[in-house]
């Protein structure tokens, strides 16, 4: 029983990591203009499906992934530029909405692409494993694992310090004086959906990898786990989405191993309300500073 | 050796000339025409409501005028942006302070020199030469100006705005303004929320900035004495209208001055 549970954390960790990466790219984009970004899961998930697309041409895995993170990097920035800018300062509910078509556009295009059927994702990483305490930790928990800290580690350094990250957070503290600064704020902002679809197909391809399979329903299960491991973690904190990514991993494997695994998107639920009643900001999420 | 050049250089000129700004049936500048000569340092005074922040506002280039031109530095500038403006040496600080709360000092003063650098997601990443150079100015340059209000800066380079004293908060907002390296400075009641020894201490430090710098100033504040102690030429309005001009000391002796001020002062 307790190398079963200790099992359960490990495989957790590491659905949790990825959860983890895809929040934080996800919390990047939400942070700065603080519009739901519905499409993320689903920038992620055509993301993942072109990589998987050039594998079967014969293009190597690197290679491949190289084209589905140009491929993901052009998505958010298209959505970004037609479903939320010409929007930009209406009422928070209009995007929204409009986020929900960019959704279904490209869910739609999935289906029609790729199918609705679940595809296998073969990857040449390696697939060795290791017996410790009774508890089975693979490579893939490792490769996982490492990739989202370092890439969410990397994604710190970039906001908190570069000029890059300073102007990023100009436009998230005060949008008008950021313009008014000289901040090329249109830019700047389009750079951000960029880097968080970038980190979002990664995620994409982990959880490919991991799962050895890749289907468009992962798009809106990915920003519903995205959302609410931000939420957990507090919106606009990497640190807090990447918390809150690996507390929601760790508690959706729990309820898989312990009750059954249909219920985790309803986990997944219970969590994201709870929290949004007890507390929205989250577990380090910043209070409203400017915008009081 | 040679004679000096007679400068011709008109670096932080500035002329507005008959601007007109109407909000509604409310005239705010009727026909307001100022000339900032450069390296100068102009003010003017007037009354709530008479102008003043809409006179900046036309200059900055956030309000548009009804009719009349704003020219800078010899150029016809009453059709730009206002990050044009800025780009060809228009600094600001607002009456309520604008500063990025979350941030600390340093960073809101190198705010004010993203255009001077390359600051593009790809350059960060990689983390250019170039970047890297121009991150070094930059800094350097922050500090230097940071330094010329003393130890009210330097000590809390790091503490996040938001923690800061009023005044601080000011100062802040010079130097952010200082670091576009502007050559005309718009300062919008910067005293206001000082108590009279802050006022006095930044009254004392500003000039050696602005000369330091190379930069001309038109300065709006309803504090005369020290407008009289600031500047060289002062305007006085009403009602969007120019009632006197003139040195500090002619203009505080304008019978029309002092009916303005009846009460105000």
């Amino acid at each position: 029983m307790g190398s079963e549970l200790m099992q359960q954390i490990v495989n957790g960790l590491a659905a949790g990591a990825i959860y983890a990466l895809i929040a934080v790219g996800y919390n990047l984009v939400f942070g700065l203009l603080e519009l739901i970004n519905f499409s993320h899961g689903h920038v992620y998930m055509v993301g993942t499906f072109v990589v998987l697309s050039l594998m079967d041409t014969g293009i190597p895995f690197p290679v491949a992934i190289l084209g589905g993170l140009v491929i993901g990097a052009g998505l958010g920035m298209a959505v970004e530029r037609f479903a939320y800018r010409p929007l930009r300062g209406a009422n928070r509910i209009i995007p929204t909405v409009s986020a929900v078509a960019a959704t279904l556009v490209l869910e739609n295009a999935a289906n029609i692409i790729w199918g609705p059927a679940a595809r296998r994702f073969d990857t040449p990483l390696p697939k060795g494993s290791i017996e410790v305490l009774g508890v089975t930790l693979t490579t893939m928990h490792g490769i996982v694992f490492g990739t989202a800290a370092v890439l969410a580690f990397g994604l710190w350094l970039l906001v908190e310090k570069t000029p890059w990250g300073r102007s990023v957070r100009a436009i998230r503290d005060d949008l008008p004086t950021a313009q008014l600064m000289g901040i090329a704020v249109n830019r700047i902002v389009s750079s951000v959906y960029a880097l968080g679809s970038i980190l979002g197909v990664l995620a994409g391809v982990l959880f490919a990898a991991y799962y050895s399979t890749v289907y468009v329903g992962m798009g809106f299960t990915g920003t519903l786990n995205a959302f609410t491991a931000a939420v957990i973690g507090g919106i606009g904190s990497i640190k807090g989405s990447f918390i809150g990514g690996l507390t929601l991993g760790v508690v959706q494997a729990l309820a898989a191993g312990f009750l059954s695994s249909g219920y985790m998107n309803a986990i997944t639920f219970v969590i994201l309300i709870l929290f949004l009643i007890a507390r929205p900001r989250g577990v380090v999420g910043r209070a409203e500073v400017s915008r009081a | 050796m040679t004679l000096a050049e007679p400068t011709t250089s008109l670096r932080g000129d500035l002329a507005v000339r008959a601007a007109t700004v109407r909000y509604g049936g409310l005239t705010a500048l009727d026909a307001f025409d100022l000339r900032v000569r450069g390296g100068s340092i102009t003010g003017v005074i007037g009354p709530n409501g008479s102008g003043k922040s809409t006179l900046i506002n036309i200059v900055a280039g956030i309000t548009p005028v009804d009719s009349g031109s704003v020219v800078f530095e010899g150029a016809d500038v009453t059709g730009l942006t206002v990050p044009k403006r800025a780009s060809i040496g228009i600094a600001r600080t607002f009456q309520a302070i604008r500063l990025f709360d979350s941030m600390s000092v340093l960073e809101n003063v190198l705010i004010g020199a993203t255009r001077n650098y390359r600051s593009s997601l790809a350059a960060s990443v990689f983390r250019t030469p170039r970047l890297k150079k121009d991150d070094e100015v930059q800094r350097e340059l922050a500090m230097e100006i940071l330094a010329s209000f003393g130890n009210r800066l330097l000590p809390r380079l790091s503490h996040p705005v938001g923690t800061l004293s009023y005044a601080n908060r000011r100062r802040v907002e010079i130097t952010r303004a200082f670091m576009l390296q502007p050559s005309l400075l718009l300062l919008d009641e910067p005293m206001a929320g000082m108590n009279p020894h802050e006022s006095w201490e930044l009254a004392e430090q500003l000039p050696g900035l602005l000369r330091d710098r190379d930069c001309s100033a038109l300065i709006v504040e309803h504090k005369m004495d020290i407008i009289t102690h600031l500047c060289s030429d002062v305007y006085v309005l009403d009602h969007g209208v120019e009632i006197a001009h003139g040195s500090p000391r002619d203009v505080v002796k304008d019978p029309a001055v002092e009916e303005a001020f009846l009460g105000i002062e």
